[in-house]
């Protein structure tokens, strides 16, 4: 059961998902998400480990496909396209992958550049100015030359940052932005994702766990809880919220059921 | 007891016929792969610098070890063949066959099975360690296709790389026996090469080296495969990268026999 508390139903969402079911394997993910994304807005999922957050944002690239339900991208259901239909819509997206993802064989600039050699025909003065554009935005101008392997987890963080938003898209995805991070870092990362949103005013949707950079970021905020979104809402609306869900993860108190979830998986697991 | 002894049975038939699917599936996946990957070949953006790259690896950084095994494959043959032969009183024709076997069957295949070992495992290794890192999926992300950006220039790397090492092989490899002729076992060098060139033809050069072709195509694509399936984080790479290896090194010698079997028919 969704709780919706915004006032902007009227309007087409940008990224719309409608009783969205995933399951791998035996194992239901997602059971019949909605969630609604308006464009210029930050968004946060919020969500434990393996309530299917991740899952959530993969659907919204169609870099999974969903079992049932339907995933809409300004009014357009793309749940069931081919990959060649995504094609054309991922110029429009930027990602930033939990661990990164900076392709290990490539040096910094050669990561940046990669999409805008993939969908644009630049000369290699306009490429190069393009990718110490992204680089100066994410604060790590003269980097080009260092390899992924040189570089902390927070650098990594910020070029994969450089990389999703080389194209200029008008969606950027997070996925965890500041898991392993250390604090210093985490803040800069929540800095840059206001910043950008300032200034490029893109849609954010953030996937995370944490609070503090949840509520310093989003304009609205999402709980996801065991493939289900128990509660959407504008941040003040959440943090003032009710729903004994929304209280108990504000507290970080996990409820019973979910713990015999936990434990239901570590014994799985052992098995 | 008799209950529980048909209920046993038929679990594992039941077993059985999952195992039995999942390979068909697989066969399916891989033969889907393969074909979209030689449609990949001809979408625009090629990807020029990662072939460079897979040409480097493959191609270059293989000739030692095929060198070495090629080299050693050929001495041994030399001792073995002037052993079998001197009891026929044909000693002096180790030369024959030492270069039949390495321009037949000995060059094309152990050249295969070096890298299939080298290469194959080290293709696994970075797209599962790829796969598991999620870089694949952001290159997808990006709108940009995982096949034609790593499988297609491990596949033209590998098929065209192969030949070219196994011309290298054959070479070391009658070398290594024309060694031994010469010190072990008192044929001269030019006898040696007489024999050599008197008994290979044109076609046993192109039965053995059209083979290498395949099992190039073979190792990159099971490789790709074993890497692009990867489940399961680090301990899945170490997995897959077994199982390319182990698949590779099979298809290879399979893939011989009815490889062999088509060019005796021609």
């Amino acid at each position: 059961m969704t709780v919706r508390t915004d006032e902007n139903t009227a309007r087409v969402p940008a990224i719309e998902l409608r009783n969205l079911e995933k399951a791998f394997a035996d194992n239901e993910v997602l059971r019949g998400v909605d969630l609604h994304i308006h464009s210029g807005e930050t968004f946060t999922l919020l969500g434990g480990s393996g309530s299917g957050k991740s899952v959530c944002l993969k659907h919204m690239v169609g870099l999974l496909q969903a079992d049932k339900g339907e995933v809409l991208i300004d009014g357009k259901d793309m749940a069931c396209s081919r990959e060649f239909e995504w094609v054309r819509e991922r110029r429009r997206f930027g990602v930033l992958f939990q661990g990164s993802a900076l392709f290990d064989s490539l040096n910094v600039y050669e990561n940046v550049a990669y999409p805008l050699r993939q969908h644009l025909n630049l000369s290699r003065a306009e490429l190069s100015d393009r990718v110490s554009e992204c680089l100066e935005s994410v604060g790590l101008p003269g980097t080009e030359k260092l390899m992924p392997a040189e570089l902390s987890g927070g650098m990594k963080k910020r070029i994969g940052l450089a990389r999703a938003i080389a194209m200029q898209p008008e969606f950027i995805l997070y996925d965890e932005p500041t898991t392993g991070l250390d604090p210093a870092n985490q803040r800069r990362v929540g800095d840059l994702i206001v910043d950008l949103q300032e200034r490029l005013h893109v849609t954010s949707v953030v996937v995370t766990h944490e609070l503090e950079l949840c509520f310093s970021i989003s304009d609205r905020v999402g709980l996801i809880k065991n493939g289900l979104v128990v509660e959407e809402g504008s941040s003040d609306a959440m943090r003032s919220s009710s729903h004994p869900d929304v209280q108990a993860f504000l507290e970080g108190r996990m409820d019973d059921a979910a713990f015999e979830n936990v434990v239901d998986g570590l014994e799985v697991k052992r098995d | 007891m008799s209950g529980s002894f048909v209920e046993n049975i038929s679990r594992r038939v039941s077993q059985l016929g999952e195992w039995g699917l999942e390979q068909l599936l697989g066969v399916g996946v891989f033969s889907l792969m393969a074909l979209r990957s030689l449609r990949a070949l001809f979408m625009p953006r090629f990807p020029w610098s990662e072939l460079w790259r897979q040409w480097y690896a493959i191609a270059v950084q293989s000739l030692p070890i095929v060198g070495v095994t090629a080299l050693f494959t050929g001495m041994v043959l030399a001792l073995q063949a002037a052993e079998a032969l001197s009891r026929f009183g044909a000693k002096p024709y180790v030369g024959s066959l030492v270069s039949l076997s390495v321009v037949r069957e000995l060059g094309p295949v152990l050249t295969a099975l070096m890298v299939a070992g080298r290469i194959g495992a080290g293709i696994a290794a970075e797209i599962g360690s790829m796969r598991v890192t999620e870089q694949v999926d952001a290159i997808r992300a990006m709108g940009a296709d995982p096949l034609q950006k790593l499988v297609v220039p491990r596949m033209l790397a590998a098929t065209f790389a192969l030949p070219l090492l196994a011309i290298v092989a054959i070479f070391l490899g009658i070398l290594g026996g024309g060694l031994i002729s010469n010190y072990q076992l008192n044929i001269t060098p030019n006898f040696y090469l007489t024999t050599v060139t008197t008994t290979v033809t044109v076609e046993d050069l192109l039965s053995g080296l059209s083979k290498t072709f395949f099992f190039g195509w073979i190792i990159a694509m099971v490789g790709c495969y074993a890497g692009l399936t990867t489940q399961g984080g680090t301990e899945g790479v170490g997995k897959s990268t077994t199982r390319s290896v182990v698949v590779a090194s099979i298809s290879i010698f399979i893939a011989d026999f009815f490889l062999t079997k088509v060019f005796l028919m021609l």
